[in-house]
């Protein structure tokens, strides 16, 4: 089943559960006024026109009826006229009389007049026919009367109609445009509903996280790309299958999201995704229950984070247990040399002494190493470069180390190409000087040490060469690494702060540079490092400047 | 009868300062060793009453140089007491976990070293 994120299951089920649902009884929205008013309208034309047909037809009879009276009427005064010559023509007029009698029994008063008449025709025919002149005259007025009746009849039903017609077209129109506007805005509702289900299903499958919905029994119903990614695990190998199958905890305390969700709360915790090739993956987990009861999960590799945890618990031990170890020398001879327990022995305090100084010695130069990797590290160090010529650095750096490697009996030679480098000089000399540093104390007495420095394409190249032990391959990368050297022990007995190589080659990467441990040397150790040449100089390159300073005599 | 004590420690300075500090302060023997496997070798011929091991060394540390004596017959018995600059109480209650007398810490007090140790391990004061 696709994952439908819950509001807009909410917003589709109003707009696709309006129409079902409407009640009569309830006016909800102006198309059920337009409706009820469109269809009062044409109910009302209907009983109108109806009612002015019938009224119409009953004036229409009565206009007939009087035109049969007044015909009948002729008939008798002709038949009264005749009558004077022959009793058979008096027979037929009484029998005109009595049918006139019967057509006027809704008009009383020419009821009384044919009665009239009748009496009048036994003696009194003249009579009688003015009788009958005056009847045929009413009718007449009578017919008149009735026709406009009907003519007005006419008229205002055609008004009517016309009326009722023009308003329920009125009212219609009003309807059916409220129904096309209403129709239009659920088809930019729908739209705007698709869209945003496109643009949600979108976002759930770019999202950086792993996303996975599961039921109230916390079987997955759906999962994005990342999750599929993260479980080595297809989508389809995800849905359906119930969750602790991917993720779990080892802390014994933990549980599981679920039983936390079913009280409605949002829960976060780290727990460990299963991958399908056994492996696991740290997450943290962020789950919400959804308004139908769905739980939505999101889950962040913290892999990274984990790591550099990892690290940083690692450098803070490393550097907690660096920083003690002088401190334990130096507190341990300041508290014998506090107490009177050597006295007597003036040197063993001499001794103390010179081991506390130089374990103070110690201490600080750590300190300021740990300072400056951790400056270098995070780039908050300013490099102020310029153009530099590598013999003044190099000359520098030999002559700041020229006490070291007398006491320890290490001559260092250096030659030099005419180059020019872009590079800031201190911390260039710094770089030189640790590594003349770390040669010298893993240089046997009476060895040299050789720096040279000569261009390579863009770069110069700089390499400083000791006689010493050497560094085996596979430790060769090791010796770059924070408080790492190949005998750990070589921190107490050379003095080291085991982070000097790490200085250095951060100092020559962020200047663009790489430092290596070559591999062209038989005996001893050989370290290189590139800088960025300056242009300019590269084209005036000219024959090597050997120096040589020997900055040991060997006494 | 007079004790011995063997001083397993890398660092040339603290082992210096922690014998110097243990001569002067009680009436044992001390013999030192300056990493895991000298020490290993010399508890094996001398036997010492109790040893003071450094944790943090190089190839053998103090865990593995602890499971090399607890796996040899002539030194399985003897007392063995940590000396740490590991400072977390995680880390310390680990190296306290294993078959030790107890974890002393560094930096430590010259003058209260030897008492600490003989209560660590047991022993009678002079």
């Amino acid at each position: 089943m696709p994952f439908v994120p819950n509001h807009s299951l909410n917003s589709l089920s109003v707009v696709m559960g309006s129409l079902p649902t409407r009640s009569l009884g309830r006016i909800r929205s102006p198309i059920d006024i337009g409706f009820i008013v469109g269809v009062t309208a044409l109910v009302l034309v209907g009983l109108l026109s109806l009612r002015s047909a019938a009224s119409e037809r009953g004036e229409g009879r009565w206009v007939e009826h009087t035109y049969q009276v007044i015909n009948e009427l002729d008939h008798a005064s002709e038949d009264l006229d005749r009558a004077r010559a022959t009793d058979a023509l008096e027979r037929d007029l009484v029998s005109r009389i009595q049918q006139l009698r019967a057509l006027t029994t809704d008009n009383p008063s020419q009821r009384a007049r044919l009665d009239t008449i009748g009496l009048l025709l036994a003696g009194h025919r003249a009579e009688a026919l003015r009788a009958l002149d005056q009847m045929q005259t009413l009718e007449e007025d009578s017919l008149d009367v009735r026709s406009r009746r009907t003519e007005e009849s006419n008229r205002r039903s055609i008004w009517i109609i016309v009326a009722s017609t023009v308003l329920a077209v009125a009212f219609m129109t009003i309807a059916l445009r409220l129904l096309h506007d209403d129709l239009g805005r659920r088809r930019v509702a729908e739209q705007a509903l698709v869209e945003s289900e496109a643009k949600h299903r979108l976002l759930m499958q770019q999202a950086a996280d792993a996303i996975l919905i599961v039921d109230h029994e916390a079987t997955c119903l759906d999962a994005n790309d990342r999750a599929a990614e993260i479980l080595a695990r297809s989508r389809n190998e995800i849905v359906g299958q119930p969750l602790r199958a991917f993720v779990r905890s080892d802390r014994p305390d933990a549980g599981f999201v679920l039983p936390m969700l079913r009280y409605g709360h949002v829960t976060t915790g780290e727990f460990v995704a299963c991958r399908a090739d056994g492996s696991t993956v740290p997450v943290e987990i962020r789950a919400t229950i959804l308004d139908d009861g769905r739980v939505q999960i999101i889950a962040r590799d913290i892999s990274e984070r984990k790591e550099v945890e990892r690290m940083k618990d690692e450098f803070v031990s490393v550097v907690s247990h660096e920083l003690r170890t002088p401190l334990t020398s130096i507190r341990g001879a300041l508290g014998l040399l506090a107490s009177d327990r050597l006295d007597a022995t003036p040197d063993r305090r001499a001794r103390m002494l010179a081991l506390a100084r130089e374990n103070a010695d110690r201490l600080i130069r750590l300190v300021n190493d740990i300072l400056d990797v951790e400056r270098f590290d995070s780039g908050a160090i300013q490099f102020d470069r310029i153009e530099c010529d590598p013999r003044k650095l190099i000359e520098h750096a030999v002559e700041v180390m020229r006490p070291v490697a007398d006491r320890a009996g290490v001559a260092v030679e250096w030659t030099s190409e005419n180059l020019c480098i872009w590079a800031d000089p201190d911390r260039m000399t710094q770089t030189l000087v640790n590594l003349i540093d770390n040669a010298v104390k893993f240089s046997p007495p009476d060895s040299t040490i050789h720096v040279c420095a000569h261009a390579d394409g863009d770069m110069a190249v700089i390499a400083v060469r000791d006689e010493g032990r050497g560094i085996p391959p596979d430790k060769r990368d090791l010796v770059f690494k924070r408080f790492q050297q190949v005998d750990n022990s070589d921190s107490r007995e050379k003095g080291g702060t085991g982070l000097g190589l790490a200085i250095a080659r951060s100092i020559v990467e962020q200047h663009g540079g790489k430092m290596w441990i070559a591999d062209d040397v038989e005996v001893g150790s050989k370290f290189c490092f590139t800088i960025p040449l300056m242009e300019s100089v590269l084209a005036a390159v000219g024959s090597p400047v050997a120096s040589s300073l020997v900055v040991n005599q060997l006494s | 009868m007079t004790k011995s004590l063997l001083l397993i420690d890398d660092d040339d300075d603290i082992r210096e300062v922690a014998q110097l500090a243990l001569e002067v302060g009680t009436d044992w023997r001390i013999l030192t060793a300056a990493s895991g496997s000298e020490g290993i070798e010399l508890a094996r011929d001398v036997c010492p009453d109790a040893i003071l091991l450094d944790v943090m060394m190089p190839v053998l540390d103090g865990p593995a140089t602890l499971e090399q004596l607890r796996g040899d017959d002539r030194t399985r018995e003897i007392p063995v007491v940590f000396l740490t600059a590991k400072a977390r109480p995680a880390e310390r209650d680990r190296l306290a976990g294993l078959s030790v007398s107890g974890v002393l810490a560094k930096p430590f007090d010259p003058l209260e070293l030897p008492e600490q140790l003989r209560i660590t391990l047991g022993w009678a004061s002079v």
